[in-house]
């Protein structure tokens, strides 16, 4: 997931608490199997919370990028 | 039966400058407690929806339970006479209803609740910065537009109660009776299952995490592989070292704290409010009259226009200043502090210009169902269940509705 | 990537908004004492003048909320005093240390 390039990706830099989510889950329902999103945001809680929820009640594997200010937060949609 | 007092009599001699400084600490520990744990009782209610997740609802159930059972053994053992608990219970009636079902439509729109509106607001967001002046535009048409409609059923007793008080304190509904005993009781009647459920929705959601996690990712050793460098992998280290790490992080401020710990810390605030405010004033934690209604009202004081002498609402139902406008004042300096102080400040606009419109129209709507519910998530909800009352959980329903509602519509934008 | 090496390199630089960001906390904490003594005070005069009850404050609660907000003016003016002069403190050496 490191090295390989994401599907799709999802800006929600500046966004706070239910929209990096809900824009996520949106997006997750529309890609295939094997695909990855990633969920550029600078918002702390969604990483460190909300995003993690998502992913570990969908049952995907994520993984967390640090760059600079932003985080790529990527979600491997596995089912 | 007597009819139970409706007379307030100081409890602990302090003098004025100390009860507004205490509440101002305690606006302080709100702001800060609540960046630091990124409390969000919107974000608790779309997760139930959204991610199917029920761990931060349940968090919201224990906050009120704890609150419910902190304030009600204080009364009961006679620390804080029962009139205080119960003086301040607001009228009941449709307006909670409709004004909570707005508001969690409206909050959940604009991404957040009072309580996290004005704190990420201090964080550095600028969407908010925008929900919280459409707060204040929706308080003025609240004010305009409703208010005398409002009070008028209130008057009359149009699907409402007359009359606030001991008329909604559930041990007087219960067993018609305010004395230690029936306060004892009621209070267990209502914390035991809030606090049971929230540790049962908690405990189910980890579970399921726990077994999906389990089933579907066989390959992957660690689900949480972090891209940085510099970051111990938790798995390495033992559990006791990990604690000790854990705390050291959280009062190093790199690390945020926990749902469960910042749960308990912000039902220890509003007992210590409940104590310190005791026979003065509204002796709970409150926001909503002052961020939308008593800011709109003091931005406006230097340009001459003194909202107080003419306009419904504001000339009749705020004072100038109570505990709560330092309280307010201080949340934010709390939560600007915190997020400085943890690297977290920092200015943001959403990318998508749509966002500061939504943001704009959300807040309005807030402002305008806040006032409709008499009082916001925390000054209304959270603090009736302190309050051993009943309006809270109505808000809770309709706020729920709202937030169901909002999650539907975002989906469809 | 070239998103990324901006990143690094700004990472280097200690930024500016963190520096204004405590003294803007300061300046609000003195407009915001001074408002109170002034328009509060005299929001409160009108109020009593016009024998509105509902929303007049007393003098009691009018003088301890002044007294309260003078401490905790005085605390936040402080609190971001110093904070902007360690933020001071660690801009110029990171302008050193980049020169």
């Amino acid at each position: 997931m490191k090295i390989k390039e994401p599907d799709d990706t999802l800006d929600v830099v500046g966004e706070s608490c239910p929209v990096p989510e809900m824009m996520a889950s949106k997006k997750l329902k529309k890609m295939k199997i094997g695909q990855i999103l990633e969920v550029l945001t600078d918002h702390q809680p969604a990483v460190d919370v909300t995003l993690p929820s998502l992913c570990k009640n969908l049952g995907y594997p994520y993984m967390i990028l640090k760059d600079g200010d932003l985080f790529r937060f990527r979600i491997l949609k596995v089912s | 039966m007597a009819t139970p007092s409706m007379i307030l009599q100081p409890v602990f001699s302090e003098t004025w400058a100390v009860i507004f400084g205490l509440f101002g600490l305690s606006g302080f520990i709100l702001g800060w407690v609540a960046q630091r744990g990124n409390y969000c009782f919107i974000n608790a209610m779309t997760s139930i929806f959204t991610t199917k997740s029920l761990e931060r609802f349940g968090a919201l159930l224990l906050l009120f339970g704890l609150t419910a059972l902190g304030t009600g053994i204080l009364t009961a053992f006679g620390v804080v006479p029962a009139v205080d608990q119960y003086f301040y219970n607001y009228f009941a009636g449709w307006y909670i209803l409709v004004g909570s079902f707005i508001f969690g439509f409206g909050a959940a729109m604009a991404g957040g609740c009072n309580l996290s509106m004005l704190y990420r607001a201090s964080s550095g967001y600028v969407q908010n910065w925008i929900e919280l002046f459409g707060m204040m535009i929706g308080t003025y048409v609240f004010a305009v537009a409703i208010w005398p409609f409002q009070s008028y059923t209130m008057q009359a007793g149009i699907l409402s109660t007359t009359s606030g008080g001991y008329v909604e304190y559930l041990p007087y509904l219960l067993f018609h009776s305010t004395s230690s005993l029936a306060v004892y009781v009621t209070t267990f009647i209502v914390a035991l299952p809030l606090i049971l459920l929230g540790v049962y929705f908690q405990w189910r959601t980890r579970n399921r995490w726990g077994k999906s996690l389990g089933g579907s990712t066989p390959g992957l050793p660690g689900i949480r592989a972090l891209g940085s460098p510099g970051i111990p992998t938790p798995a390495e280290t033992s559990s006791g070292l990990r604690l000790k790490q854990d705390v050291k992080d959280m009062l190093l401020l790199r690390k945020p704290y926990g749902t469960n710990l910042s749960t308990i810390i912000l039902a220890l605030d509003m007992i210590f409010v409940f104590l310190v405010g005791a026979g003065y004033t509204f002796n709970y934690l409150v926001i909503t009259s002052s961020d939308g209604g008593r800011f709109f009202e003091y931005i406006l004081m230097p340009l001459g226009i003194n909202l107080f002498t003419n306009t419904p609402w504001f000339n009749d139902s705020l004072p100038i200043v109570d505990p709560s406008t330092l309280m307010v004042v201080m949340l934010c300096v709390g939560a600007f502090s915190a997020s400085y102080l943890s690297g977290d400040f920092k200015i943001r606009i959403p990318k998508d210009k749509k966002r500061l419109v939504i943001g704009f129209l959300g807040g309005m709507l807030v402002g305008i169902g806040v006032r409709m519910a008499l009082g916001c998530n925390v000054g209304l909800m959270w603090t009736n269940f302190g309050q051993l009352g009943y309006d809270g959980y109505i808000f809770l329903l309709g706020m729920l509705g709202g937030v169901y509602l909002a999650v539907k519509v975002q989906e469809r934008l | 990537m070239e998103e990324m090496e901006k990143a690094k390199t700004k990472a280097k630089s200690y930024p500016v908004r963190k520096v204004i960001a405590p003294l803007i906390l300061s300046l609000f904490a003195i407009v915001w004492f001074q408002f109170s003594k002034v328009y509060l005070t005299g929001a409160d005069n009108i109020a009593l003048r016009e024998a509105n009850f509902a929303i007049y404050v007393t003098p009691e609660q009018l003088q301890g909320y002044l007294e309260a907000t003078a401490w905790t003016c005085y605390i936040v003016v402080y609190v971001g005093l110093i904070f902007f002069w360690y933020g001071l403190v660690r801009y110029v050496e990171s302008k050193e240390v980049s020169k």
